[in-house]
């Protein structure tokens, strides 16, 4: 991997990180488990439009394991590994019909898998289907807040394609 | 808007639409006042909220170390007072209103949750 592409990537996780501890320190929206912004999901869906499947991955998967260290929740690990691994592989796999248009469509849907790996996981913690009751809410929030967090992705891409594409035509020329 | 999309909006309109209906449906209060705890999936506790006039807390011991306080107060509620979990999302939870929102401790691995009276009397 170039230099370059690691640099973007680890500020990437970076401000990912930032993001995601300040929004712990957010009161809690509802008394439901899982209900939040996950404002940290905007770097997520980014990552999947403007790096490779490889590293998008990469990304997701240092921001959950040190925001697990960071924020001292290790006990909460398990659900986000599941929950933003299924919702990884899914943008990824989304990413070919969707367009960067409908990104914010994309980012739904990812909303919508990572509560189910949340509650898929703690299905198998907890033996108990009595977690599953909380599943609709928890689509519900977690559309609206994949949407927010796509539209806001969305927006900021739109406005870096062009940036990047000067930046790389000038990389080119400088070789 | 290309066909793959439009069908990945109509799947994102449906499944959102299924689970908002869901929940409001879950959302009733319960009519049973029969209350379950489990543990790791194993019924620790069946009893009718309806007998406690007299406020009662039972200690719960999670097998991984760890510890949970269940309150009972006198009016028929039921809520986790204490517990020495990190997210003490249980404790947030508050009381046990409806059959579709159960208190959960996932670290601890303890649902309470309404359930439906025994047929038999016990």
């Amino acid at each position: 991997m170039k230099t370059r592409r690691l640099t973007e990537l680890s500020l990437l996780t970076a401000a990912a990180l930032i993001i995601f501890i300040v929004e712990l320190r957010l009161p809690d929206l509802s008394s439901t488990p899982g209900v939040k912004l996950g404002l940290a999901n905007i770097f997520t869906v980014y990552a999947v439009y403007s790096y490779k499947a490889r590293e998008a991955a990469m990304l997701l998967v240092t921001r959950i394991l040190l925001g697990a260290i960071f924020s001292s929740n290790l006990s909460a690990l398990i659900y986000s590994l599941a929950g933003g691994a299924l919702c990884i592989a899914g943008m990824l796999l989304l990413k070919k019909v969707i367009p960067l248009n409908f990104l914010w469509l994309c980012s739904v849907f990812g909303a919508m898998l990572h509560n189910t790996g949340q509650i898929a996981a703690a299905l198998v913690v907890t033996r108990s289907p009595a977690v599953l009751l909380n599943y609709p809410v928890l689509i519900v929030t977690g559309s609206i807040a994949g949407l927010f967090t796509g539209l806001c992705a969305q927006y900021v891409l739109k406005r870096l394609i062009p940036v990047r594409r000067t930046d790389n035509n000038n990389e080119s020329k400088e070789k | 808007m290309t066909k793959g999309v439009k069908i990945c909006l109509a799947a994102a309109v449906l499944i959102f639409a299924a689970a908002a209906v869901t929940a409001l449906l879950l959302r009733r209060p319960s009519d049973s006042t029969w209350v379950e705890i489990t543990q790791n999936g194993k019924v620790l506790y069946t009893f009718d909220l309806a007998d406690y006039d007299a406020e009662q807390t039972i200690r719960i011991e999670s097998p991984d170390g760890g510890y949970n306080i269940v309150e009972i107060g006198e009016d028929g509620t039921i809520r986790i007072s204490e517990a020495d979990c990190p997210d003490k999302t249980c404790i947030k939870t508050g009381t046990l209103k409806s059959e579709g929102v159960p208190i959960v401790c996932l670290p601890h691995k303890l649902v309470i949750k309404f359930t439906d009276a025994p047929q038999n009397g016990g």
